[in-house]
């Protein structure tokens, strides 16, 4: 294995195929944020196999790997791709992911045949046209970057340009035809920009592994942020890092491919982004989720201690609780720490006492419970002795306004069903 | 000739060759809160698309202000059904009325000033100053109607077409949206309003198209709602009717022989 970074940074062929991965991760990354919000993700999936056959077609007329020539070849395989799905999807009784999965795999069993007819040929241009299937990076050319360049503006410029009639056909779809939208147009046009983008990126990582490069980005983007040229941004960062992150790995280690690495360093992003997002990320919930729990066992706590001031008991001690309510010792002993802290309780020789605001807050606890209660047996009919579970959970969920409007209802009563008085 | 905000000559719609509205002849008059009313399936939302241009028609034609679609397109406003959207889109609710202000044929679209208060107003209009920078997923049914609505409102039209607006909504956000049509109303604007609640129609409308694949009755609320002619609008489809709707099917025959649509 060879560790020489200097030489590494001093190779102008490293730093082409960086700039030129790079790109196409960011491309893939704007053009993709477009496939997910129109739950279109798969069809990037079709693109990417149906343009071998493309390549393969562009070869054979050509007779040499004109980049340019394969290009146009790459656009229109991936365009009959995408008009075959919607064919099917319109004229037949066929779904969208059966049309899918049909002309991914067609495209591809006709591209292999095609590949296979050219290997057996005997022009001597045939070597390398095999890396189309799982990307080459470092056969990437000044004259390949140059039309990744072209590529790249005409998709940013067409992109900017109808931004506001892209986001309408993408959101909804009726309303942007009623105000005279061309849906056909833009639609095509969105085609066009994601089948350009696929057609430029298989170079790189390969007609196998393409559609990871136009899903992954945006799927991560979407749960950072709620607005759309943030997603659109966030995209283009993820997966212009991810592809230089590929770059630098094959390129530190010798023999590495670059393509698997760009989707492997991709789903690292997807996975700690499930993890790590705010609100929607898997630790995210779960401190939601501490948390409510946290609360709700200091609700109880103090409820108990309301309770058992109510059937006279003015001392309370541990084991009152206890007896009163199943704590964990542990978890309890927290909880009265805390409650200290906050002065909702005080301590004297192991015996507590509500304070005032301790007071107010467990009967504000327990007139919730009671007015559910009252609120079940009243209005829904309720027999009394099905109501207690109920409220033992709804009591930590009613918000002041629902209080409100709770009391209002119930006309500001005087005990629960059970003829408990409900503290006010 | 009288005047009439919207003319329906003769509409056939076929969805996968089954006709979903049959030769639809109505003119609605300028200014009045309309409802077309009729049971589910009946193709109310049909009519609503093919006034608008969004599905093509087996035959016939649709005028605005006697004139073609393309040509009065700023004079109508559309709200879809809440559900023909998914409300995860990365967007606040000033984003989507914003949409109301967009024009066709721009590029590179910018707002102006003026675009900016309509957009205020229309936000003001139904009650969401205080939600303008939420994200639309986290608002309450009623409250994403009501961005709908605004949305049509920012667009400043003469006739607006509401497809369902009061389903799955809370009580304030149909007094609200009901407020709304009413002011609206006497400011000159027509209301088409798709509904299917029989209770409030009489509430609500001051004209009804009743509908059932074919038109069943038209006119103001107090002389088209009787008995009969609920009777023939929720009286089920009729057998024949039915029939001849497979048969049309099984055998792939065209709804007109080609050539009608000039005539």
């Amino acid at each position: 294995m060879s560790w020489d970074f200097t030489y590494l940074f001093t190779e102008i062929l490293f730093y082409k195929v960086l700039f030129g991965v790079s790109l196409i991760g960011a491309l893939s990354g704007v053009v993709g944020t477009f496939s997910l919000l129109r739950k279109k993700s798969l069809i990037s999936d079709a693109i990417s196999h149906s343009v071998l056959p493309g390549i393969c077609v562009g070869f054979i007329y050509e007779g040499s790997k004109n980049p340019l020539v394969l290009l146009i070849g790459c656009l229109i395989a991936g365009l009959i791709s995408v008009w075959l799905i919607d064919f099917i999807v319109r004229r037949t009784k066929l779904s969208e992911d059966t049309a899918i999965a049909f002309a991914s795999t067609f495209f591809f069993a006709l591209g292999s045949v095609l590949l296979s007819y050219i290997v057996a040929g005997d022009n001597p241009e045939k070597v390398g046209l095999k890396d189309y299937l799982f990307g080459k990076a470092a056969t990437i050319s000044f004259e390949d970057i140059n039309i990744f360049m072209y590529c790249g503006v005409a998709i940013l410029v067409l992109i900017v340009a109808f931004y506001k009639q892209i986001k309408l056909v993408v959101f909804n779809v009726d309303f942007a035809a009623s105000i005279g939208i061309s849906i056909r147009l833009i639609e095509f046009m969105i085609a066009v920009i994601t089948v350009l983008t696929v057609a430029i990126g298989i170079q790189a990582v390969g007609v196998v592994l393409m559609s990871a490069l136009i899903i992954a980005p945006s799927a991560a983007a979407r749960y950072w942020t709620n607005n759309l040229v943030k997603v659109l941004l966030l995209a283009a960062l993820f997966g212009c890092l991810a592809s230089s992150l590929g770059v630098f790995t094959s390129g530190i280690f010798e023999d590495m491919p670059t393509g698997p690495w760009v989707v492997t360093y991709l789903f690292l992003f997807v996975f700690f982004t499930l993890l790590f997002a705010p609100r929607k990320g898997w630790f995210s919930v779960l401190k939601r989720k501490r948390k409510t729990k946290g609360r709700i066992e200091r609700e109880n706590v103090l409820k108990t201690f309301f309770q058992l001031e109510e059937s006279g008991v003015d001392n309370v001690r541990i084991q009152d609780l206890m007896q009163r309510r199943y704590f964990e010792s542990s978890v309890l002993g927290k909880i009265l720490n805390s409650l200290q802290k906050d002065d909702l309780l005080q301590k004297e020789n192991n015996v507590y006492h509500l304070t005032v605001e301790g007071k107010t807050e467990s009967s504000r606890i327990v007139r919730l419970h009671r007015l559910w209660e009252l609120y079940l047996t009243k209005r829904m009919n309720f027999k009394e002795d099905h109501i207690h579970g109920s409220a033992e959970s709804v009591e930590h969920l009613i918000t002041p306004e629902l209080e409100q409007e709770l009391l209002r209802d119930l006309d500001f009563p005087e005990s629960d069903p059970h003829n408990k008085n409900i503290p006010y | 000739m009288k005047n009439y905000s919207i003319e329906v000559h003769n509409v056939s719609v076929a969805y996968d060759r089954i006709p979903v509205l049959w030769d639809i002849d109505v003119d609605l008059p300028i200014g009045k809160i309309i409802g077309i009313v009729g049971p589910n399936g009946s193709g109310k939302s049909t009519l609503l698309k093919a006034i608008m241009g969004l599905i093509s028609l087996s035959s016939g034609s649709v005028k605005i202000f006697g004139q073609d679609l393309n040509e009065s397109r700023d004079k109508i406003a559309y709200v879809p059904q809440r559900e023909s959207v998914d409300w995860n889109f990365p967007a606040t609710v000033r984003d989507v009325v914003e949409m109301g202000r967009f024009q066709k044929g721009k590029l590179f679209h910018r707002l102006t000033a003026v675009d900016r208060e309509l957009v205020d107003y229309a936000i003001k209009k139904v009650k969401l100053k205080e939600f303008e920078n939420r994200q639309i997923g986290q608002l309450s049914g009623g409250q994403q109607q009501r961005v709908f609505l605004a949305r049509a409102l920012a667009q400043g039209a003469s006739i607006y077409i509401m497809d369902e607006p009061f389903v799955g909504v809370d009580v304030a956000t149909e007094n609200a949206i009901l407020e709304l049509l009413t002011e609206m109303k006497n400011e000159g604007k027509t209301l088409i309003i798709v509904h299917h609640d029989l209770q409030t129609v009489s509430d609500y409308f001051d004209y009804l198209v009743l509908l059932n694949t074919r038109l069943v009755a038209h006119g103001p609320t107090t002389e088209v709602l009787t008995r009969e002619n609920l009777q023939a609008t929720y009286g089920g489809q009729l057998n024949l009717v039915a029939q001849i709707q497979e048969l049309i099917k099984e055998n792939e025959m065209p709804l007109r022989e080609k050539g009608f649509e000039d005539k």
